[in-house]
Formats: structure tokens, C-alpha cells, sequence
């Protein structure tokens, strides 16, 4: 029974916060973020003893979350973006600002569809590949591999929507 | 390979170039500084999703699954709440004296604890380490528990008082004394003031629940590396490390304390 418990702490201890982070930007809301993970680790314990294989441990806590979030918000399914396909970024010169903040990058990262943010999370959170986060959410690879692009892609074309309004004056300035 | 089929590779996986890749850009060296902005870009997105966890996360998950726990303790075992005490304050005669306390400390575990019924009251005493005095002496963590009891017991007028500074401002004075700072109003709140336990200048605030009291008392000075959950002379409680000291909840039952963890971390923040 303590291993048991000694088992559930590890896993609470290793990927609590990153379960966190990963609810939080699936859901927006840090309440409902911290609810969905309580209730991720309460069926994880419930069903700890299924968990053969320890390594799989941090691949089935995220399906657990991803399940309750769709439980939680199947009636409220975000709309898939229409997604230019032609959204490579063709010169240096449109490239994001390396300095753009922090803070208004999460906005546009907020803004991204589930479908594109889910694989890049996992990628530059979790540090799967792409055929991990192809099993994890049940895609082919090619899928994966554009959604990835994609994400990208608008995060740029967002940011170069949205540039920073002392980008905006020194433009305007070098401009006159 | 061209430009595009790269530029698109790499967008998928910057931080990974196979050998494909590898040769391209060896034969494009123009191309490197599209590599290296593509990572810069990736890491600013890598510390944009990095965001701040809330305080305490971790042992409210430990605390709801130690009640998954005693209710699975319980189906087991048949046990009856009715069997439990009912009592609200803590007698002086037990809380002044440390020999008397009936002290059980487990790490990162409510096991054993189960047993307790629904009590009137619920203590938060929260232990903030982050100005601690020059003259601070650590503590264990039986110690703290101890001296949280025994302050307890001299102030338990204090569960029935109503004084709360008159503004947000003096409030969060109060908290930021002791390194917290109130994120959303903490409900129930009937009293808030300065408060000294085993020597040190502290917080002490009661919480008005539907079956009783909750305390909360903030004294800087003591440090802890995990959280521990005791019981008491009646009392079950935790004390749970935050960022530069400790906060201890108390109850006369642990889903009364993991309530009220809930709601003090929902509130406060520690800065």
C-alpha cells in the first residue's frame, strides 16, 4: 500500500505542475486548470493499480486530463480557425522580434485552436516527438507534423498582426 | 530538398535537424540564421507556456487523494462517524501542555487520520518563514505544532471575535508583513490581526465555517522541506512549505483541513 502511495506522490511531484500548465492552456481558466488536474489525480488513483508499465505514467495522466477536459467542455468545443496554407514566413525580415513579450505571446498562444496548441505543448513542453505526440492524441504523423507547422505559423502571423507598439513608432519614425 | 521543404521541417522540429537538414544548411549556410531565429522563437514560446503554477498545488492534490483515501478506509472498515468526537475548542489544560499533546507526525500522509469525525472547529495556522529574525531558532516540525496548539489554546477567544481591518489595504499590510499577500478576498473572515507565537511577531486569522472556526495564525521563522500532517490533542492539521516558509492548517478533521487549504491557497499567495 505504500508503494502504492509512494508511487502517487512521485507522480504528483513529477508532473503536478506540468499537468497545471497543460490544463491551463487547454482551458484558459487557472481555476478550472487546477479542478481538471485535482480530478486527473483522483481517477489516477483510483485506477493507479492499471498503470502496468511506470513509464507510461506520464502519456496516461495526460489522457486522463485530456478525457476531462472534453468531458468538461464538450459542449463548448472551440472553432477550428481557417488556416492560410500559405503562411510560411518567405523572408528574414517578417520573422517574430526576438524581444516581443512574454506576456503577449501567451495572449496569442491563448488564442491558437486546441487542435495546434495540444501538439506543440506536448513538443516544447513535454519534449515528445512526433510520433509520441501522434500516439498520445490519436493522429497520424503527417497530422501532427502540420499542426505543429501551423502553430507556428500563426503565432508568427499573429505577432506580426500585433507588433509592439514601440515597434509600430519607430517604424513610423524611421518612416518620415 | 529546397528552401521551402526546410523552412517547413524546420518549423516542425527546430531543435531537431536530421541529416537531410544538416546537409542543406551546410550547403546553405545563409540558412543558419533562419535556424537560429527559429529556435529563438521556439524558446520564446517554450517560456511563454511556462506558466506560474498555483502556490500549494501539489499538496492539495495530496490532500484531496488522502481523502479518497480515508474514504476508501472507511467503506472498509465500517467505520462510524458517530464514534467521534464532537467537540469545538480545544480544553487550556491539554493545549498548555506539550507532554499531554498526543503528537503523531507523518510525512506527506493522512493515513491513520480517517478515524476522526466532524468537529466545530477549524484551525489554519500558517508558519511564514520568510522574516525570520536575526535570533530565529528552527524548529522541528512536532515543535511547531506544539507551540501552534499551545497558542491556540491562549487566544481561542479568538474563534468567536469579529475584527477585520477596516480597508483592503490594511488587510494586505497584514499579510505582507509576513511575506503573503491576499490574490481574492478570503470569505468568512471574522478576524485578522498581528499575533505572537514562540517569540515571533505573526498573523492570526479566523474563518467563520458552517461547522466552526478557522484559524489562521502567519509567523515568520520557521522552514520545512515537506509537508507534514500531524494530529493533536484532538486536533488533525498539516504544515505545508510555500515559497520561504510554512503554512500549518489544523482541524478536528482532515477534509475540514483540506477544505480550508483549498481556501486559504485560492487567496493568498506567498511572494
Amino acid at each position: 500500500m505504500h508503494n502504492k502511495q509512494d508511487f502517487f506522490e512521485k507522480l504528483v511531484s513529477a508532473y503536478a505542475k506540468d499537468l497545471y500548465r497543460y490544463a491551463y492552456w487547454l482551458c484558459k481558466q487557472p481555476t478550472v486548470a487546477e479542478d481538471l488536474v485535482q480530478e486527473t489525480f483522483a481517477r489516477a488513483w483510483k485506477a493507479i493499480e492499471n498503470l502496468k508499465d511506470e513509464k507510461a505514467a506520464k502519456a496516461w495522466l495526460i489522457t486522463i486530463l485530456r478525457r476531462e477536459n472534453a468531458r468538461m467542455y464538450e459542449k463548448y468545443q472551440p472553432q477550428l480557425l481557417e488556416i492560410d496554407e500559405s503562411l510560411v514566413a518567405e523572408e528574414v525580415s517578417h520573422e517574430p522580434l526576438p524581444q516581443l513579450e512574454k506576456q503577449q505571446l501567451q495572449q496569442f498562444i491563448m488564442q491558437l485552436p486546441n487542435d495546434y496548441k495540444e501538439p506543440m505543448i506536448l513538443q516544447i513542453m513535454w519534449g515528445y516527438s512526433g510520433e509520441e505526440i501522434a500516439t498520445q492524441l490519436d493522429l497520424k504523423l503527417a497530422t501532427v507534423n502540420t499542426r505543429l507547422f501551423r502553430a507556428r505559423q500563426q503565432l508568427k502571423q499573429m505577432m506580426l498582426s500585433h507588433p509592439k507598439q514601440e515597434n509600430l513608432a519607430s517604424s513610423k519614425k524611421g518612416g518620415q | 530538398m529546397d528552401d521551402l521543404q526546410f523552412k517547413k521541417q524546420l518549423e516542425v522540429t527546430p531543435l531537431l535537424l536530421d541529416d537531410d537538414m544538416l546537409a542543406y544548411v551546410e550547403a546553405h549556410p545563409e540558412l543558419k540564421k533562419m535556424v537560429y531565429k527559429t529556435r529563438s522563437f521556439n524558446s520564446q514560446i517554450e517560456r511563454a507556456l511556462d506558466i506560474d503554477v498555483p502556490e500549494g498545488l501539489e499538496a492539495r492534490i495530496l490532500l484531496n487523494q488522502s481523502y479518497l483515501v480515508s474514504e476508501e478506509a472507511n467503506a472498509s472498515h465500517g467505520f462510524n462517524e458517530g464514534e467521534c468526537a464532537e467537540s469545538g475548542a480545544l480544553p487550556s489544560s491539554e493545549a498548555n501542555s506539550l507532554s499531554e499533546v498526543d503528537l503523531k507526525i507523518k510525512t506527506y500522509s493522512w493515513w491513520g487520520l480517517g478515524g476522526l469525525a466532524a468537529s466545530l472547529m477549524v484551525g489554519v495556522i500558517s508558519f511564514n518563514l520568510w522574516k525570520g529574525p536575526a535570533d530565529f531558532t528552527p524548529l522541528k516540525a512536532t515543535d511547531i505544532v506544539a507551540h501552534i496548539i499551545d497558542h491556540m489554546a491562549h487566544d481561542s477567544e479568538l474563534m468567536t471575535a469579529f475584527k477585520v481591518p477596516k480597508t483592503e489595504n490594511d488587510l494586505q499590510k497584514l499579510f505582507l508583513a509576513v511575506g503573503a499577500s491576499i490574490e481574492h478576498p478570503i470569505e468568512q473572515m471574522s478576524y485578522a490581526g498581528e499575533c505572537v507565537v514562540n517569540g515571533q511577531k505573526g498573523l492570526h486569522i479566523v474563518l467563520q465555517e458552517a461547522q466552526g472556526p478557522v484559524t489562521v495564525i502567519v509567523i515568520p521563522g520557521q522552514q520545512l522541506t515537506a509537508l507534514e500532517a500531524f494530529q493533536a490533542s484532538g486536533y488533525q492539521g498539516e504544515l505545508v512549505p510555500v515559497k520561504g516558509g510554512v503554512v500549518a492548517i489544523v482541524a478536528h478533521n482532515h477534509e475540514q483541513v483540506a477544505q480550508a487549504h483549498m481556501r486559504f491557497f485560492k487567496a493568498v499567495k506567498f511572494v
